[in-house]
Order: structure tokens, then C-alpha cells, then sequence
């Protein structure tokens, strides 16, 4: 039996070979990324001053699981608690800010030269903190 | 070269009339002008930073580690791939074959590889460029001490990749050729095609796969330190200097890809058997990070001017956790990120 193909549905069917091939291993590639980015929980402040001040003491949660997480959130000044939260529920896949409330704020600038600020993130899964010490 | 150009003289005796159309190849309009645009651009704009004088002091004799020693041939197979250096080497055979029968002047194989252009010298350039890039960089990586290179061989190794693939070319075509002339059926064509081409796509995506995707675990952790530098690509100014782990941080080579700030940045902290005294190198690196606390480590901060430390959370981090002159500013399960405090005091 003779097999005739056409020329330009040769080269289409290489093609589409190709390309399938292609994608397959993107399409691996970006599942792979997704999957891995959605097994942790990342705690750590906006930015990396050590300066008294509203941004310099701002931190986030970002939750990459896919389901929505509680978690119970101290924040200490030398080691004593000035402030919790608890029940603070994050959506799946999403970042929440955290900063102090203005008075508090300014009551710490004002009271105290250098100390040290830590953030402590706990639920049933993690138990993560960080800290700066600012002067 | 060398063997290109004793084919020459066995096969073509007359050889010297034709060195003008070979400078031709070389010398004329366009290599000229390539060539003072190239010069001027190195004097005026930028000179590569391989050959300023300490990068070639450094890349310059004996290999003096042994990851400078050359690779085996296996290795060398492993790292081109199996499928591309299998079809270089019948891309190697062919070239040198066709450049024998086009020399004897034979009509038949002109005809099947339908090869037009005639003039001897251009065959023998094509072949000995593509065959010297292969050979040259094939000997660079497996036998670096003969031309006295004293670089990695492994980092060598990976531009086998593009003459070897110049030269599968070769290879592939050398193989379906004689099919496309001979057989009209063009679905035996894609098939014998396909024959090829599919085991080299299937080689590449698994030897994709090898390298990394293999261990679930990993490259779940990977994917930390990707966050990692991209919160201090986001974070931190580029005039601050960071300083990584080697030793325990997973996949940390990729950090470069967010944090390349300059040739040597981020600093590493290498494997130990790299601080032996033997190969005189710098140690600051190890002890601001083995033992961050020390007189040593404070002077080393000062010189390198490191403010960020990422650490593999859980190994070497619980002094800096114990210290008041670093901060914590990023956690994960894997990944922590280390601020000296008061850094700015050294600049």
C-alpha cells in the first residue's frame, strides 16, 4: 500500500510535534513552580531599615497556600508582648500587611532609643518570627 | 587546521592559486569593517571583562584545582547530550568526508548531498571553522593542561553545546539527504525524519528533567530561594552587598539570576575544602558566616561591606539568632534573611 502525504502537511505535522513537545515541558515547568510555591508561608518585613518608623516596622504574611490559613500573630518590643492578634485569617494565595497602630507607634519611638522588635507567626503548621533591632 | 591543510596538498597541488579567493573569505568589506567596529567598541565602550589582565592571569596555566583537570569523555557526552554529540560526531565523519570527495572531485556525492558551490577552499574553510570551534573547545574542556587553561572544565564544557549542535546539523542532514533524493514518498521521508528528531527532543526534555525536576523535595526548596532573592531584588539597594550559602542553601547558583549585582556578587560562602591554605584564598566569606560574632568576621563585615546574609534556616543560623548585630528580616521553612545591623556605619 502506497502512503502519500502532502508536503506541507508533512512539515505541519512536524510542526505541531514540535510545538507540542514544547509546551508539554512549559506546561510541566509552570505546574511544577505552582505546586512547589504553594507548600510554604513567607513572614518578613516591607523593608530593610533599622529607622523608628511606621514602614521600617511594617511586615507581611504571604500566604501561598491554596486554602485559607489562621494564624495568631504577637509582636514583642525586648521580649514583652505589645500587641497580638489572634484568629487572623489570610485567603488562599494572598499577602496581608501588618503594621502597628499609630499610637503605639509613636509612644515606642518616643519611649525608647534602641530595642528590639519582633514579629512571631504561629498556626497548627508553622511557628516562624523575625526581628529588627532598631536604633 | 592542520590536517584540513595537509588534505589540501595531497589533493590539491595547485592550492596556490586559490589563496586569493581564500583571503577573500577573510579580508574584504564586510570583516573589515566588523573588525574596527569591534576594536573601537573595546577601546571606547567596554572591554569584556575576560580580557582585562587579572581575568586572564587567573584563566592562564596549570590547572591548579581538580575541577580544572578536564572531564571524561562520558562526562562530556552527559553534559552536550547524548543525542547532539552522537549526531556531531557523524557531523565530525561527514564533513570530513565530503571535503575528501568534493577535493578528488567526485560527481556522485556532489549530486546526493546536491552540494553546488564547488571552489574547494570555501569547503575547506566551512569545514576546518566548524570543525576547530568543536575540537578546540572539545580539548579546552577534556584536555585543559596541554593548552595550559585554568578554568573550571565544566563551565568550559557547556559551550561544547553550540558547535556540537552546528555540527548534529551536519549530522542529521548527512543521514536524510541521500533519503530525500532517492525516495519520492515523502511520508517514508517524515518517518525516517521522525526516527531522528523524536529520540533528540525525548533525550533533551529528559535530560531537563534529570537535572532537576527529579527530586520533588528540592526543588520544592528551590523555589524558596528563588523567593528569597527576589524579596531582596525588591528589597534592597543595589549598592548593598549580599553574601550567600553554598553549602547548605538549595539551588543557590540561581540566586545570581535576581542578585548579579557585579562580577563576584553575591559573595558565597564556598565548601570548605575551597579555605584550605593551599589555594590561598579569601576567608572572609566562610568566617562571617561560620563565626559572625569574632573580631575576624567584624573585620571582614567592614571590608566587604556586607549588610544580608540568606542562610539555609537551621544550619550555621542559630548564632546569628543569638546576636544583637544582625536582624531577621525574612523566614521561611528553608530560607532566612540576615541584616547586619548598623552596616551602613562601615561605607
Amino acid at each position: 500500500m502506497q502512503i502519500t502525504i502532502n508536503k506541507n502537511l508533512a512539515i505541519l505535522i512536524s510542526l505541531i510535534f514540535l510545538f507540542s513537545a514544547m509546551y508539554f515541558l512549559y506546561w510541566k515547568g509552570e505546574t511544577d513552580l505552582k505546586r512547589a510555591s504553594e507548600k510554604f508561608t513567607v513572614l518578613a518585613f516591607e523593608n530593610a531599615s533599622l529607622d523608628c518608623n511606621k514602614n521600617s516596622l511594617k511586615f507581611f504574611i504571604e500566604n501561598n497556600l491554596p486554602r485559607e490559613k489562621e494564624y495568631e500573630i504577637l509582636i514583642l518590643i525586648n521580649q514583652e508582648k505589645v500587641a497580638s492578634h489572634s484568629n487572623f485569617k489570610i485567603p488562599a494565595r494572598t499577602t496581608r500587611f501588618i503594621e502597628l497602630e499609630s499610637v503605639l507607634l509613636d509612644k515606642i519611638c518616643q519611649e525608647q532609643a534602641n530595642f528590639k522588635f519582633e514579629a512571631e507567626v504561629k498556626n497548627k503548621e508553622i511557628k516562624e518570627n523575625i526581628y529588627k533591632f532598631i536604633n | 587546521m592542520i590536517l584540513i591543510g595537509l588534505l589540501v596538498k595531497l589533493t590539491q597541488p595547485k592550492v596556490d592559486l586559490e589563496l586569493k579567493s581564500f583571503l577573500k573569505i577573510f579580508v574584504n568589506k564586510k570583516t573589515i569593517t566588523t573588525g574596527i567596529v569591534v576594536i573601537i567598541w573595546f577601546i571606547l565602550l567596554r572591554l569584556p571583562s575576560y580580557l582585562n589582565l587579572s581575568a586572564i592571569e587567573t584563566a592562564v596555566g596549570s590547572p591548579s584545582k581538580s575541577t580544572r583537570i578536564g572531564l571524561t569523555v562520558n562526562n562530556l557526552i552527559s553534559s552536550t547530550g547524548p543525542w547532539r554529540f552522537f549526531y556531531s560526531i557523524i557531523g565530525i565523519l561527514f564533513l570530513l568526508f565530503i571535503t575528501w570527495f568534493i577535493l578528488k572531485k567526485n560527481k556522485k556525492i556532489k549530486f546526493n548531498y546536491q552540494i553546488k558551490k564547488t571552489s574547494p577552499i570555501e569547503i575547506l574553510v566551512a569545514t576546518s571553522i566548524t570543525l576547530g570551534w568543536f575540537l578546540m573547545i572539545f580539548l579546552m574542556s577534556n584536555q585543559p593542561g596541554l593548552l595550559k587553561i585554568d578554568i573550571i572544565s565544566g563551565r568550559i564544557a557547556n559551550y561544547l553545546t553550540y558547535p556540537a549542535a552546528v555540527l548534529a546539523g551536519f549530522g542529521v542532514f548527512a543521514i536524510i539527504q541521500p533519503f530525500l533524493i532517492k525516495i519520492k514518498n515523502q511520508a517514508l521521508i517524515l518517518i525516517v525524519f521522525s526516527l531522528i528528531f523524536i529520540p533528540g527532543v525525548i533525550s533533551g526534555l529528559s535530560d531537563l528533567s534529570e537535572s532537576y525536576l527529579e527530586k520533588r523535595e528540592k526543588f520544592d526548596k528551590t523555589v524558596e530561594t528563588f523567593r528569597a532573592s527576589e524579596y531582596l531584588y525588591q528589597t534592597v539597594p543595589e549598592k548593598d552587598k549580599i553574601l550567600k550559602d553554598h553549602i547548605y542553601l538549595t539551588g543557590d547558583t540561581w540566586i545570581k539570576n535576581f542578585l548579579m549585582r557585579g562580577y563576584e556578587e553575591p559573595l558565597s560562602r564556598s565548601l570548605m575544602k575551597r579555605y584550605d591554605p593551599i589555594n590561598n584564598r579569601e576567608t572572609c566569606t566562610r568566617d562571617m558566616v561560620a563565626i559572625p560574632e569574632s573580631e575576624i568576621a567584624e573585620k571582614c563585615f567592614a571590608e566587604t561591606e556586607v549588610r544580608f546574609i540568606i542562610l539555609r534556616n537551621g544550619y550555621d543560623t542559630k548564632k546569628f539568632e543569638e546576636s544583637a548585630n544582625f536582624s531577621k528580616i525574612f523566614h521561611t521553612r528553608e530560607v532566612i534573611i540576615f541584616e547586619k545591623n548598623h552596616a551602613n556605619n562601615y561605607k
